[in-house]
């Protein structure tokens, strides 16, 4: 899988930089990851306490004092607010303090989760610089080598809720000219590309125009810090809390060159990570051979990660059905069963399970063919047609089922997922795409059931 | 066609024929009283198309009818039916069928049918043609039982538990956290009050240095007024002022004393006579020379006693001899020790004699017994032949005989002599000689055991022993060795004794014969003895030899004779010398004494008295010159004693500042001292202990509590104490909160409630995915059955809906379910909500119905165009729908040329009719008084029965101000808590007031009745749509303002109706009324009336109400939307929203921005 984010092989310190830099983005302490089966967290030493965010960063501190960077930044949510200072807040200042006693300065921003929790931490212990305290800019400088390497221009939650672009405000109120050859980093938590909401919405041109040579974010767990003459991006979340975090997670080496060059590179350490794989099964797929491709697949890409030099312990598997199969009644029913809760694989140390298999089968028909009657079994197939292309129609569809499910996807009982970051927005494009495929696909298999369970019952 | 004459010949209660000509195109009202033969003729319209319901109908009709410029009459007469075009005979063949006759005749009874059932046959035909070979209604059923399946409820409450342990595990950490938080004030406030305690011994100190101080200053002017003299007293001044006065009494008595005592003494010294003392030699030497006389002078009377004695005794002397001045004899000593020894002799004598005289008659007493002899031959003889027996050999035993050793027999009887010897020497001589006896023995026994031992040799030795035994002597019991032993031994020792017994009595007669001589000598001695006595009675003249004891009398009286006469001749020459020596004494005296008794003393006892008297006087001078100096010492001594008594007297009053003898005055200040003393003790304590004081505050750095104020010390230790008193509680508190603090660090408690809250979470968002797939899937069967039913739906079904939108003012919609069992629905605009037959008002249903048979009217009657007869069809319609339903029908007659023909009672409702008309610009219609043709009188009974209130009017918009024009057409102000389709259209189109103005003239006057205007291609809805501005965005703007009511509704719930509490299973019968009652109390509100049912306390209309009923229904209100714990969104994020929806694209941000502002504003306001 590939995520996106940055995962290059690391390599050993390079002469040419001037300095060394760990970043590390969401860590949510205070939390532990959702979806883990009690029997593989378990089989762990430690149990789930070694998936934990705590964990993670207390390797990325080890890390960090192993390959002495020159400093380690923190893009904000650090730790989790609901039990930050009793629960989170042990493992950071534990960290802080490692940091400290290796010389490694620390600085930080505030997100929305650690408005308050952060600059308490800061007050308490020293070695630990928040920047940005109160919703003002503010800038540090970090030194390698008795000589300037970063300039690290930041800002933190002033409180839980900033519906505006705190960037707004340094492009109103430049800061000074940087000094010559003293790279600016900014690092800011918020939500990049958000055109509103209540966590800091910032236009990505805001940043372009602030003239800083990096931006290093936090807020979205997904990794998205990409290469280049200015890095821009997200962080992620130092280990996947949910299923829906998939891909690498950990820290990121910002290496500066002498060149004047930021180079970030994503450390895949985080303990636990997730996947979601789509497997297309051979169309005749006989429903007793389900579990045994399904295991398969999860070793096979358990493998490939180990190879690709993930350094996780434990490997998280969503598996999505997908495409046609003949026997689509039976298979489904067997998925139906869960056979693979509970069951774990080892793969090279790795401990592998499968958290979900969702169904994105197909019916063993041509949408295209039964589009053209203007029966409901060919309206149907019109519709779901309609999702796999851009358009008006598909557009209009998308917002007929927006507005459909609205009322449901807002009743009362689910607010709860309102806070629930894996939930997502149900009624994304995404999301109700998936919905109307799916569902539209099942309905269609209904629609034609009885023909199917004919050929199933003569297959 | 057109009906254009009627002629009733005959008809069923119409007795009277009657015909009604020149029907006009359109409308036709007939009107007539009730019972006029209205409905009669609706019916027989009806058979004059499809024929009587009987062939036996009494029915007799003529008509004529035109249709596209041709003449059709019809003539119905019983059972015959008979058509006739243009003349000829012709039956039309496009007629509906006769089942759909209902649909060209209206009745008001056909109307008013509020059964299930009414207009069920034509929704049951809609169905039949919609149906499209699939069972979309089971899959449609299918699909909802997966949207029922995932409700959610069990993942909610798995959530909501959850995240109750998750409040509760906040609360307990923010609680926690507050406690940490106070933790530097807790440890301010325990330091504060560590100190305060510390503090409070010096708050004690320094109040106690007050209160020592006001006990101080009075004692101190108390001792100010005591003179200075005091501080001198002593306390024992008056005593010893007593005691010097006493003193001073007595020494001066004593003094007195003295000297009188010194006047005795110097006159007993005078008394003496002695000017001075003797010298002691002179005096002893009187002394002596006295004394030395009266010794002679005793001496001189023992003298003469003594010679009187003596010549007693020579008296008495002379007497004893028998008068004799002088003893006969010259009986001197020596003779005297003859006597006496010739007396001691004849005593020794006489004592001798008779010794021997009983010696001799003791020995005469034991005489030797003669048989004693014999018997002890006769035991020799038995122990003999014992021995013999013995010694002679066993002949049983035929052992060696022994025989009797020669030389032993010797022995044996050497053993015999010494036994007797032993024993009379033992007896005569000393007892210690009965050792021979037993010596002697065992020579016997050594003798007698070596004789045993040899008598063997011959067996007939022992009979021979045995028959020598003595007869008088018993034998042995038995000849046996042990017998006869025994029996010698008894024998031997017999013998032993009886043979002593013979040995003593020959030595005691041998005694005896000494003794006799022996007493014939002393009787010789006593007869020379008398002779010697004869010789001194001779010599002495005596008559006779006196008797030894007379004879020794004798002796001594003549002695005590001649001891007498020396005695008194003694005496008398003691006496004279004695007499010389007292006559030479006096003569020589000291004269000393001479001149004590006027003259020599002429005797002894004088010179002894005058000695005496000398010595006495000289004793008494002595003395009284001793008592004389010693009264002088103590006369002195006191005079001294005196003078230092009064010195001391004087001073102790000089002392204390006293004058002299003052005693009061000592006295007064004496009793003062105590008083004194103890006021000095107590300054001196209380001075004391302030400094100890002052030195503790001074050591505590506490200088300035010592010159603070009681009050000021006082509410200082007021607030100390009360400071202090925290100190327990506080520090106990401290080390709770940092128990819990480590306690809560290490449990991760609130992580893992986070946790499963997430976990519960994620299972209640894969319960919404199903849910919303199984919606999605819900929408696209709809969506798919809807085009399905568009593409394949009647005409007829599009009809209805197009005419009952229209009679409604697009109020409703009208929808055939797939449900079969089942009529038309009629879904409200404003709320989409479907509603059955059963549930509209008489009106809505009757419009409903009146659409459904219009439309298959039409549909029915293919280019026939049939009249439309309807009999009071719109009694029960309000003014609006009638005025709805006339202007539809006006459409009807102008678009569709139709004919309608309208019969009514009501003569309002043919101005309401042709109102309508006029409206809609179609032509008046035509009314026909159905009494005057029938030639029946009708009246009006009064003005109001034929005056119709006007609609309300729609003023131009031309000129007002939207808030002014909001007035003037009422529109109904923006309720945030109604859904889009109940508000007023005003809303979305304030900034188009002339689009307000053309919608309200046709009645539409919500967005509900908007958007259903705008599905169907009226002609209004595709203006609308086409208009620039607001019109173009209508549709986007109604989607906005539905955005903005949902998202401004979060957080805030929605108003509880009565409906949800009749429907709530927690919600017993018996409190319903109360909690509706409640509710409307409350404004619907729904957390008021939360509150209100959970509170502790009840409202009295709840008494009984259960809790847990209470919290089941607040968790309903919950689930159903009433109670939402989502946050409230401002203004701002609204907008946001707002401006992020879809329904934003076709919009202008600006805008967008202005409504969501405009509708923020009166949502407020509405609110407040």
């Amino acid at each position: 899988m590939n995520d996106g984010a940055t995962n290059v092989a690391r390599d050993a310190p390079n002469r040419a930089d001037r300095g060394r830099l760990l970043a590390i983005g969401d860590i949510h302490l205070g939390t532990r990851p959702s979806r883990v089966p009690a029997i593989v967290a378990e089989g762990l030493g430690g149990g789930i306490a070694s998936l934990t965010p705590a964990a993670a960063l207390a390797s990325a501190v080890e890390l960090a004092i192993r390959e002495r960077v020159d400093g380690v930044l923190f893009a904000g949510d650090v730790v989790e607010s609901t039990n930050a200072r009793f629960e989170a807040l042990p493992a950071l200042e534990g960290a802080v303090r490692r940091l400290a006693e290796a010389g490694i300065p620390a600085i930080g921003v505030a997100g929305n989760h650690d408005v308050n929790a952060l600059p308490r931490v800061a007050d308490l212990i020293e070695g630990f610089r928040l920047l940005g305290r109160g919703g003002q800019w503010e800038s540090t400088v970090l030194d390698a080598n008795a000589a300037p390497l970063a300039e690290i221009v930041g800002w933190s939650f002033p409180e839980q809720r900033v519906p505006t672009s705190p960037v707004r405000a340094l492009l109103d109120t430049p800061l000074a000219p940087a000094a010559a050859g003293v790279p600016r980093i900014g690092l800011l938590h918020g939500d990049l590309g958000a055109s509103g909401g209540h966590y800091a919405p910032i236009a990505r041109q805001e940043l372009d125009d602030a003239g800083l040579d990096a931006w290093l974010l936090g807020h979205i767990h997904k990794p998205s810090l990409g290469a280049g003459a200015t890095p821009c991006g997200y962080l992620g979340s130092l280990v996947g809390l949910y299923p829906t975090e998939t891909g690498a997670h950990g820290p990121w080496m910002i290496r500066l060159s002498q060149g004047g060059a930021i180079v970030p590179e994503l450390l895949p350490t985080a303990p636990l990570r997730w996947e979601a794989v789509d497997v297309r099964p051979a169309r005749d797929l006989a429903p007793d051979d389900v579990e045994d491709l399904l295991f398969a697949e999860a070793e096979a890409t358990a493998r490939r990660l180990v190879d690709e030099g993930s350094k996780h312990r434990v490997l998280g598997l969503r598996l999505h059905l997908v495409g046609p199969v003949d026997a689509i009644r039976a298979i489904r029913t067997r998925i139906g069963r869960e056979a693979w809760r509970d069951v774990q694989r080892s793969v090279a140390d790795t401990t592998v399970f499968i958290e979900q298999v969702s169904d994105r089968l197909e019916v063993a028909a041509d949408l295209h063919e039964l589009a053209r009657g203007e029966d409901p079994p060919g309206l149907l197939a019109r519709k779901l047609l309609l999702l796999e292309e851009a358009g008006d129609e598909r557009r209009a569809l998308l917002d007929r089922t927006r507005t459909a499910l609205a009322a449901f996807a807002n009743d009362a009982r689910f607010t709860p997922l309102d806070d629930l970051r894996d939930a997502g927005d149900p009624l994304s494009d995404e999301a109700l795409v998936d919905y109307l495929q799916q569902s539209g696909m099942e309905t269609l298999q209904k629609l034609l059931g009885r023909a199917t369970e004919h050929s199933e019952a003569d297959a | 066609m057109k009906l254009r004459q009627i002629t009733v010949r005959r008809l069923p209660g119409i007795p009277d024929p009657f015909t009604l000509e020149d029907l006009a195109d359109g409308l036709v009202v007939i009107e007539g009283p009730n019972g006029i033969g209205k409905s009669s003729l609706a019916r027989a319209i009806a058979e004059l198309f499809w024929g009587g319901p009987s062939p036996g109908s009494e029915t007799s009709l003529e008509a004529r009818l035109e249709r596209d410029g041709k003449t059709w009459r019809v003539e119905h007469d019983g059972a015959r039916h008979r058509w006739e075009c243009d003349g000829e005979e012709e039956t039309p063949d496009d007629l509906p069928p006769k089942h759909l006759q209902q649909c060209f005749s209206l009745g008001l009874r056909d109307l008013l049918d509020a059964s299930d059932g009414a207009g069920k046959d034509l929704a049951d035909e809609v169905r039949k043609q919609l149906a499209g070979g699939y069972e979309l209604a089971k899959l449609a059923e299918e699909i909802e039982q997966d949207v029922r399946a995932a409700a959610g409820k069990k993942e909610r409450d798995a959530v909501n538990a959850a995240a109750e342990q998750v409040r509760k595990s906040m609360a307990q950490q923010a609680a926690l956290a507050g406690r940490q938080d106070e933790i530097p004030a807790l440890e301010a406030r325990a330091q504060e009050a560590r100190r305060a305690s510390e503090r409070l011994p010096h708050l004690a100190d320094a109040l106690a240095l007050i209160e020592r101080r006001e006990e101080l200053a009075p004692i101190a002017a108390e001792l100010e007024g005591f003179p200075p003299a005091i501080e001198r007293v002593h306390g024992d001044e008056v005593d010893r002022l007593d005691g010097l006065e006493t003193e001073q009494a007595r020494k001066q008595q004593a003094l007195r004393d003295e000297r009188t005592e010194l006047a005795r003494a110097r006159d007993a010294a005078a008394a003496t006579g002695l000017p001075t003392p003797i010298d002691d030699a002179v005096l002893t030497q009187c002394k002596l020379r006295a004394t030395d006389l009266r010794e002679l002078d005793r001496k001189r009377g023992e003298a003469k006693t003594a010679l009187a004695e003596a010549e007693r005794e020579l008296a008495a002397a002379s007497q004893a001899i028998g008068g004799h001045a002088t003893p006969a004899a010259d009986l001197d000593l020596p003779a005297a020790q003859t006597l006496f020894d010739f007396l001691r002799k004849i005593e020794d004598a006489r004592k001798k004699q008779e010794a021997l005289e009983q010696r001799i008659a003791l020995l005469a007493r034991q005489t030797p017994d003669a048989n004693r002899k014999a018997r002890i031959d006769q035991l020799r003889n038995a122990t003999r032949a014992l021995a013999d027996w013995l010694r002679a050999p066993d002949p049983e035993a035929g052992s060696e005989r022994a025989t009797l050793w020669p030389p032993k027999r010797a022995v044996a009887l050497l053993a015999g002599a010494l036994a007797i010897a032993g024993a009379a020497l033992g007896h005569w001589v000393d007892a210690s000689l009965y050792g021979l006896v037993g010596v002697a023995l065992g020579l016997a026994a050594a003798a007698a055991l070596v004789r045993i031992r040899r008598s063997g040799h011959t067996d007939q030795a022992r009979p021979i022993a045995q028959s020598a035994f003595p007869n008088a002597i018993a034998g042995p019991e038995s000849w046996s060795t042990a017998a006869v032993g025994e029996r010698l031994t008894q024998l031997q020792d017999e013998l032993a004794r009886e043979q002593a017994i013979e040995q003593r009595a020959h030595y005691q007669e041998a005694d005896r014969a000494d003794l006799d001589v022996k007493l014939a000598a002393a009787r010789g001695e006593m007869a020379g003895l008398e002779r010697t006595r004869a010789d001194l009675a001779q010599q002495l003249g005596l008559d006779a030899v006196p008797a030894n004891t007379d004879l020794v009398d004798l002796a001594r009286s003549v002695d005590a004779l001649r001891a007498a006469t020396r005695k008194r001749e003694a005496a008398a020459g003691r006496l004279a010398e004695l007499d010389r020596q007292l006559a030479d004494g006096l003569a020589d005296l000291p004269p000393e004494l001479s001149s004590a008794t006027d003259g020599p003393p002429p005797d002894a006892a004088a010179a002894r008295a005058a000695a005496d008297s000398l010595e006495h006087r000289d004793r008494e001078l002595r003395q009284a010159n001793g008592r004389i100096a010693d009264h002088l010492r103590r006369v002195g001594t006191l005079e001294t004693e005196c003078a230092t008594l009064d010195e001391n007297h004087r001073r102790l009053f000089a002392d204390l500042s006293l004058t002299p003898g003052d005693r009061y005055a000592l006295e007064t200040l004496v009793s003062r001292l105590e008083t004194y003393q103890d006021r000095c003790k107590k300054r001196d304590s209380l001075e004391t202990q302030i400094a100890v004081l002052e030195q503790r505050l001074q050591r505590a750095g506490e200088q300035e509590l010592m010159h603070a104020s009681r009050r000021a010390l006082e509410d200082l230790r007021e607030g100390l104490e009360h400071t202090a008193n925290e100190l327990p509680t506080l520090v106990d508190a401290l080390a709770d909160t940092r128990a819990d603090i480590r306690k809560a660090q290490g449990a991760h408690t609130l992580e893992e409630a986070l946790a499963a809250r997430d976990e519960a979470r994620l299972e209640l968002a894969e319960c919404r995915k199903k849910r919303l797939r199984a919606r999605a899937a819900s929408l696209l069967l709809e969506e798919v059955r809807a085009e399905h039913a568009t593409a394949q739906a009647p005409r007829v079904l599009k009809r209805a809906r197009a005419l009952f939108e229209t009679f409604t003012h697009h109020d409703y919609d009208l929808r055939v379910p797939s449900d079969g069992d089942s009529s038309f629905i009629a879904v409200e605009s404003a709320t989409g909500r479907g509603r059955k037959t059963t549930e509209l008002s008489d009106g809505t249903r009757a419009q409903l119905i009146l659409a459904a048979r219009v439309a298959f009217a039409e549909d029915s009657e293919g280019g026939a165009r049939m009249p439309l007869v309807l009999d009071e069809a719109l009694d029960h319609a309000d003014p609006v729908r009638f005025d709805a339903i006339a202007r539809s029908l006006a459409r009807m007659t102008a678009d569709d040329g139709r004919q309608i023909l309208y019969l009514t009672n009501d003569p309002t409702e043919s101005t309401r009719l042709r109102n309508a008309f006029e409206a809609e610009g179609c032509k008046v219609p035509q009314e026909i008084d159905l009494a005057a043709v029938r030639g029946v009188t009708t009246e009006v009974q009064g003005p109001d029965r034929v005056a119709v209130p006007p609609l309300p009017e729609v003023p131009s918009a031309e000129g007002w101000t939207p808030e002014e024009y909001a007035v003037q057409i009422h529109a109904a102000r923006l309720d945030p808590r109604r859904e889009a389709d109940g508000q007023d259209l005003f809303h979305l189109l304030h900034d188009d007031l002339a689009l307000v103005e053309l919608l309200r003239r046709q009645r539409i006057a919500t967005v509900g009745q908007w958007r259903t205007l705008a599905k169907s291609d009226a002609p209004l809805a595709v203006e609308v749509r086409e208009r620039a501005g607001a019109g173009s965005s209508l549709d986007a703007r109604a989607d906005l303002l539905d955005k903005f009511l949902t998202a401004r509704q979060q957080g805030r719930g929605k108003p509880v109706d009565r409906m949800f509490i009749e429907r709530a299973d927690s919600i017993s019968e018996h409190f319903r009324e109360a909690v509706i009652a409640i509710n409307d109390e409350v404004g619907c509100d729904a957390d008021e009336l939360a509150r209100t049912l959970t509170q502790k306390k009840k409202p009295p209309l709840l008494k009984g109400f259960k809790s847990a009923k209470a919290a089941k229904f607040v968790t309903s209100l919950q689930e159903e939307g009433y109670l939402d714990p989502r946050p409230v969104l401002d203004e701002g994020e609204l907008r946001a929203q707002l401006l992020a929806s879809p329904a934003a694209r076709n919009v202008s941000s600006e805008t967008v921005g202005k409504l969501a502002h405009r509708w923020w504003a009166l949502a407020e306001r509405a609110t407040d």
